[in-house]
């Protein structure tokens, strides 16, 4: 559960459009500044990734036992 | 008044065909009301609070959706995005990872609620810690934060009257309405008539989100058209996020997701599930959700700008029926679609509503008044319960009618609030050895630390910042939260080892 709560909390920090704060705001895709893209695109990213380790996971996290 | 501005006009600007509509959904929900009544298989607290913990996937995936999707969802968002620009698109990962941060809890607390007949979160932690200060603490912080929640769903219940009805009746007359309703349906059935009547709302909201997002971008001609006039009117929103604006967008979606997780009646539909694998099954497709709802509100605030340019704060509140009445306007064969949004609006309003008013009785009836009169007595609790209900909705339409606060505030502090329970819970489930004493001094800390920064910032007028260093005071006192926890833990567990060793020796 550990690398799924860091995985969940880098991929929620990537949806903010970081990278473009040093691009500009020149590039568009279907006429949208591509930073709006990219953060609902990494929002979908990071829904894909909460669906699979929802697959994955549920039975562990069910029965998982304390840990200390 | 706030968000809709077209609707101040006399008479009706809905008409008698949007009336009509609105009543057939109302007396539906009443429909649905008895059908929960009927469908009932014993009188007991688990029954009426929990629907026999028997829901399936797709009446669980629509109650999730319904009561996590209120009408801030289709008004205060698209608003916010209007003025805003696409910096709005933050509320996509904070309604997902709201699902997101379940994955920590659910699959265990769901197992144990099962096993110790839970009704409430309070039932868990009463178990877990067995500190009743705790519990009652967690239990009335939850209240509180509900309680606000409730009272900005009945401000949009009393602005949507306006709508459909103009002057036959006064907002607080439209309040009173829709809140006997709700009462009905939900005394008479409890979380089973809830959760019916969710279904409909739940599809109800789906249906009026695509249908405004098709019809506006019809109008403007496509992504690509409504880019390139929106780009006209407001560049602005083109350039990209400061630094210090992501730093809030991760900090707006760590501490609204995380509270939305919380929502003390997303966890009675944890505990209502009929199994494991529906709520795993419903909560898989929970995720995706945004993308139908949030998204297209918020492209719809932003676009907004197109025909309605300059709208002030209040006014800008208004810019879904705004758009929507251009739609009307230019297709008036399809005037349906207006009515089938404004009975959305007032079925999203509803249905996160009345779920608030369960969890809220609930939560009174079983952490507050049955360990009071020490009773076990079903039948008593469940009428006990039924009476709480009533009783809060009064003091909720009340302080509706009364206090002025706008509804972004208001939700900050009800999801910095509930965050607060988050080390209490997941903590407790999985470290073992965690005892009361760190997790209420860690719950308190961070309750109080957020309060002083969120209260300071209104009182003062943002003197004191709500956002200390442009993070949210409720990410910082989960933090701080979190840390007494793990560091009164250490400490109880290094004096605790002497003592064993001296009582093995």
């Amino acid at each position: 559960m550990l690398r799924y709560l860091i995985g969940h909390l880098l991929l929620i920090t990537l949806t903010a459009p970081w990278i473009f704060l040093a691009v500009g705001q020149e590039t568009m895709v279907a006429g949208l500044p591509l930073w709006v893209i990219y953060s609902v695109a990494a929002s979908v990213v990071y829904a894909i990734f909460v669906a699979i380790s929802y697959g994955r996971l549920w039975n562990r996290a069910g029965g998982q036992e304390g840990v200390e | 008044m706030t968000y809709l501005a077209i609707t101040t006009e006399a008479d009706s600007p809905f008409g008698a065909g949007g009336i009509i509509v609105v009543a057939i959904y109302l007396g539906l929900m009443i429909a649905f009301g008895l059908a929960g009544r009927f469908a009932r298989k014993e009188n007991s607290l688990g029954d009426f609070f929990l629907g026999g913990r028997s829901l399936g996937f797709f009446v669980l995936l629509m109650t999730l959706y319904a009561t996590q999707y209120s009408g801030n969802t289709l008004i205060g968002y698209a608003g916010k995005a209007y003025r805003s620009g696409f910096e709005v698109l933050v509320s996509l990962p904070f309604m997902m990872a709201g699902i997101g941060f379940y994955l920590l809890y659910a699959p265990k607390l769901q197992r144990l609620s099962r096993e110790g007949d839970f009704i409430t979160l309070g039932d868990y932690i009463q178990r877990r810690y067995n500190h009743r200060w705790l519990t009652s603490l967690i239990a009335l912080s939850g209240i509180v934060a509900l309680g606000n929640f409730m009272i900005t769903n009945l401000k949009a219940m009393g602005e949507m009257t306006a709508v459909v009805a103009g002057d036959y009746l006064t907002p607080t007359q439209g309040i009173l309405i829709l809140v006997v309703i709700i009462l009905i349906y939900e005394t008479l059935g409890g979380l089973r008539s809830v959760a019916w009547t969710d279904v409909l709302q739940g599809l109800l909201l789906l249906i009026g989100c695509t249908i405004i997002f098709t019809a506006t971008l019809s109008n403007l001609g496509g992504v690509s058209g409504a880019a390139d006039k929106l780009h006209d009117v407001r560049p602005d929103f083109w350039e990209p996020l400061s630094t210090m604006s992501c730093v809030g967008w991760v900090s707006s979606a760590l501490i609204i997701s995380l509270g939305f997780s919380l929502y003390p009646q997303a966890i009675q539909r944890i505990y209502a599930a009929k199994s494991p694998k529906v709520l795993r099954r419903s909560l898989q497709v929970m995720v995706f959700m945004p993308l139908v709802t949030t998204l297209l509100m918020v492209t719809i605030g932003v676009l907004g700008n197109i025909a309605h340019p300059g709208l002030d704060t209040q006014s800008s509140g208004g810019i879904t029926m705004l758009v929507l009445g251009d739609y009307a306007a230019s297709h008036p064969a399809a005037k349906w679609v207006v009515f089938v949004f404004v009975a959305a609006v007032i079925a999203a309003i509803m249905s996160t509503a009345d779920s608030i008013l369960l969890a809220i009785a609930s939560s009174a009836t079983q952490d507050f008044f049955r360990p009071l009169f020490k009773t076990d007595d079903q039948k008593k609790l469940t009428l006990l319960g039924k009476v709480i209900s009533t009783g809060v909705m009064i003091i909720c339409v009340l302080l509706a009618t009364e206090l002025p606060q706008s509804i972004w505030k208001l939700i900050e502090i009800k999801t910095e609030l509930l965050a607060q329970t988050a080390p209490a819970l997941i903590c407790g489930l999985h470290f073992k050895k965690l005892r009361a004493g760190p997790v209420l001094a860690g719950f308190l800390a961070g309750t109080i630390f957020t309060l002083i920064f969120q209260v300071g910032s209104i009182v003062t007028d943002n003197a004191i910042p709500g956002k200390p260093f442009h993070i949210h005071a409720g990410l910082w006192g989960v933090l701080l939260n979190f840390a007494l926890v793990w560091i009164g833990n250490c400490l109880a567990a290094r004096n605790s080892n002497p003592v064993k060793q001296v009582s093995q020796g």
